[in-house]
């Protein structure tokens, strides 16, 4: 965890005392790239590692400067398949592939196994995403970041660089052409928030610790016991990923940037719906805009509507891990979604009085949705028989 | 973007007067982080068992060791025996009120005070060995003795390697420059090295980790860690850890040679020992050899000054195993123990093959390598007369 080292604290505290001692708004952008570049090389990565996003921030750059649909389309697919490349290829034939052509797939893996990297380079989810928003809102007619430094910034801002919140250029690129002095109020904020992220971190941490270990006992816990142990899950992810989304945003304050929020209380969503506008928010609006909308969106009737849902989560599913409970668990939340959003056209009469229910005791709304959220965190953290055999022990049967 | 509404508040709040509260409370907590170093936490300690150890996620201080120490020592007068090294000397397999340390203290009568800073997983370079120098140096009678299981290490090892920069950017010890570039070089993971050092150099500053461990010791302590499991979810995440109970106070020892099959099979062992055996004597003639490495780091890892305080006792393994080892391995270890015994001599240290000296049997050990409560009183009684000698030697008993 690249925010919780000595190291990195005095390199953040550098950085902004650097940063707002130089006058000039091109120094300030110089020395604030400099620091990212910095940040990649010493914490998250090497040098080696810089090379794919260098390579995939110039083609975007220079794409996206042209202004051309066809090249800004080209290099939307360049970025994808670099992820699928990096991230994926590995599963797409241990996994995919093998199961339908095992010989073939094995005889292809030995000849790129040289050549595919041991990890993937760090973040590349996330540049990715920005890259593709920047891409795919430029060919739609939105300005392009003409300049380079600029650019360079938006690609590499260490705050949210290794984990988001996924930035939007509109909002960002302004905040860094006109940088304005932060107020005290706002130095107050960023650094109340990095102690609320700090703060989860720890609780997290230990979280995690605990499940690890425990999750091996599950079968021989009591019914009770495992109800807990259940939302002990939800609330580790809650605030693990919303503490790290804390400090990014308080980091950034230092810088006087505001980045998105990425939580508002998830875990009092009434629907699936609501849940998602508070879960992650920059990945499920950048989820909306730019998987579920280019797929029609609600525009082409019910089925399809539920059917561009259930792809674009598996879709999302798919960007949290190479794994097939990644996609279920994605599938999981798409399902919901449709079901959610619709049964009240589906179901007819029932389903009118089925909302009057729902309407009349919100309490059952919030019910069905946090549980339907916490059995999907099984999807998500164990393997799907593992995550099967845990559900039906949560229901006293046997596994 | 609005501000959250959680955190509104903040935007009502003077940054300097946020500042000048944040660098008041972290001098405060510097100061008091500060005393509790002076001051031992560890009430009726008898050692560091594994529950308030790395092992467990709590870190002692070398402040905190020295504290102990001097509150044992009492005055300048008395001699000082620390005891670093291994679980061996650690006690495993010894519950606290029958730990060998304790019958070396009643062995040495009111003159010397043992103190049994020995840690699971440790090695001669340890809290105990710096603990040990730090006292020395401030003028204390002190004799350092460790076990010597396997290697030496300059800096303690992976997990007790921060006592060592503790005491250094504390100035307890001196910062011995051959020293540091040999570990400095030694070193794969450089991030890794430079945060420990940071961090280290943070602490003798702020003093936190001291503040920590007190209040983690004596209070409440939020790292949860498997040792101190219990049954789910009983055990709770803030439990002191002085409520935590020597894990070796609840242990039986089931009569030879069933104490023997918890580790695994014979032949299991049998390699462990032959490994060993090799790696110490080269006779698979690998270089660089063992005991190659071991006489570097003994030249370095201590002053020259400390070899005449330090008593090294070298391990002797039960001879449930020794005596059933295939033919051509029979009297290896013994070999390897008085080859290392030879070196360390010459090195200038005080050495013993323990193995030589007392007559050990399959009862007075507890496992392959730790000493049952019978074996710890045999370790006691061996020890006692040497250390006495080695006081003399030091012109301690006037």
């Amino acid at each position: 965890m690249i925010f919780l080292s000595y190291w990195f604290l005095i390199f953040v505290v550098a950085t902004v005392i650097f940063y707002w001692a130089i006058p000039t708004v091109r120094a300030k952008q110089i020395v604030l790239l400099a620091a990212c570049f910095a940040f990649y090389v010493h914490f998250a990565g090497g040098w080696i590692s810089t090379i794919p996003i260098l390579i995939l921030g110039i083609i975007t750059y220079l794409c996206g400067w042209s202004r051309r649909k066809w090249f800004c389309i080209s290099a939307i697919v360049i970025c994808v398949t670099a992820l699928v490349f990096y991230k994926y290829t590995v599963f797409l034939l241990n996994d995919l592939i093998h199961a339908f052509v095992p010989n073939s797939a094995e005889i292809i893996l030995q000849q790129i196994n040289p050549v595919l990297p041991h990890i993937a380079p760090l973040a590349i989810s996330f540049f990715v995403f920005e890259f593709v928003h920047y891409l795919v809102d430029v060919s739609k007619g939105n300005y392009s970041i003409t300049n380079p430094l600029q650019f360079a910034l938006f690609g590499l801002f260490f705050p949210s660089l290794v984990a988001g919140p996924i930035k939007r250029y509109e909002d960002f690129i302004p905040q860094i052409q006109n940088p304005a002095q932060p107020t005290g109020g706002d130095m107050v904020y960023g650094s109340v928030r990095i102690a609320s992220g700090l703060v989860k971190k720890v609780v997290a941490d230990n979280l995690t610790i605990y499940l690890n270990y425990w999750d091996k006992h599950f079968d021989t816990m009591s019914l009770q016991w495992r109800w807990f142990f259940l939302l002990l899950i939800a609330f580790r992810i809650y605030l693990d990923f919303s503490g790290y989304s804390d400090m990014a945003i308080g980091y950034a304050q230092w810088l006087g940037i505001k980045l998105p929020e990425n939580f508002n209380f998830p875990y009092i969503a009434s629907n699936l719906r609501d849940f998602w506008q508070r879960w992650h928010i920059s990945l499920s609006t950048w989820i909306r805009d730019y998987i579920y909308i280019p797929l029609g969106g609600n525009r082409h009737g019910t089925v399809r509507k539920i059917l561009n849902a259930i792809v674009a989560f598996g879709l999302c599913g798919l960007w949290h891990g190479a794994g097939w409970n990644f996609l279920v668990w994605g599938l999981w939340h798409g399902f919901g979604l449709a079901v959610s959003s619709n049964y009240k056209s589906l179901m007819g009469l029932a389903g009118e009085k089925l909302n009057e229910g729902l309407q009349a005791v919100p309490f059952l709304g919030w019910g069905i949705t946090f549980l339907y959220v916490c059995f999907g965190w099984l999807l998500f953290f164990y393997p799907i028989d593992q995550a099967w055999k845990m559900a039906k022990l949560l229901f006293g049967l046997s596994a | 973007m609005q501000v959250p509404k959680l955190y509104r508040w903040t935007r009502l709040l003077s940054f300097k007067i946020f500042l000048v509260a944040f660098v008041v409370t972290l001098i405060s907590l510097s100061l008091l982080g500060r005393w509790c170093s002076q001051q031992n936490p560890y009430q009726n300690f008898v050692r560091f068992h594994q529950l308030i150890t790395p092992e467990a996620l709590y870190y002692p201080t070398i402040s905190h060791l020295r504290a102990i120490a001097k509150e044992q020592l009492q005055d300048q007068d008395k001699v000082g025996v620390i005891v670093g090294g291994s679980s061996v000397f650690n006690g495993a397999t010894q519950p606290p009120n029958r730990i060998w340390t304790k019958h070396l203290q009643e062995l040495l009568g009111d003159r010397y005070r043992v103190v049994n800073f020995a840690l699971p997983s440790g090695r001669v370079q340890g809290g105990g060995a710096i603990a040990a120098q730090s006292l020395l140096n401030e003028g204390y009678k002190i004799i350092f003795t460790s076990d010597m299981t396997g290697k030496f290490t300059l800096d303690g090892g992976e997990v007790y390697n921060y006592f060592l920069w503790d005491a250094v950017y504390k100035k307890l010890i001196k910062d011995d420059s051959t020293l540091r570039r040999e570990i400095d070089l030694s070193q794969i993971d450089r991030s890794r090295w430079n945060e420990l050092n940071l961090r280290m150099w943070l602490d003798s500053v702020f003093y936190f980790n001291d503040l920590w461990t007190s209040i983690g010791y004596r209070y409440f302590f939020t790292v949860w860690n498997f040792l101190i499991a219990g049954d789910f979810p009983a055990q709770s995440f803030t439990k002191p850890r002085s409520q935590t109970l020597d894990p070796e106070s609840k242990r039986e020892l089931k009569p030879v040679p069933e104490r023997y099959k918890v580790l695994g099979n014979d032949e299991m062992v049998h390699d462990i020992i032959i490994k060993a055996c090799n790696y110490l004597l080269d006779e698979k003639k690998q270089k660089p050899r063992g005991i190659d490495d071991i006489n570097h780091d003994a030249q370095i890892a201590f002053p020259k000054s400390f070899h005449q305080h330090t008593l090294l006792v070298i391990n002797h393994a039960s001879p449930y195993y020794l005596e059933t080892l295939p033919s051509q391995y029979q009297g290896c270890w013994q070999k390897g123990t008085a080859l290392v015994t030879q070196e360390m001599q010459k090195n200038g240290y005080w050495a013993l093959d323990i193995g030589r000296e007392v007559e050990f049997t399959a009862e007075d050990f507890g496992d392959f390598l730790h000493l049952s409560p019978q074996g710890g009183m045999k370790l006691a009684e061996s020890l006692a007369p040497k250390i006495q000698q080695i006081a003399t030697s030091l012109g301690y008993l006037k």
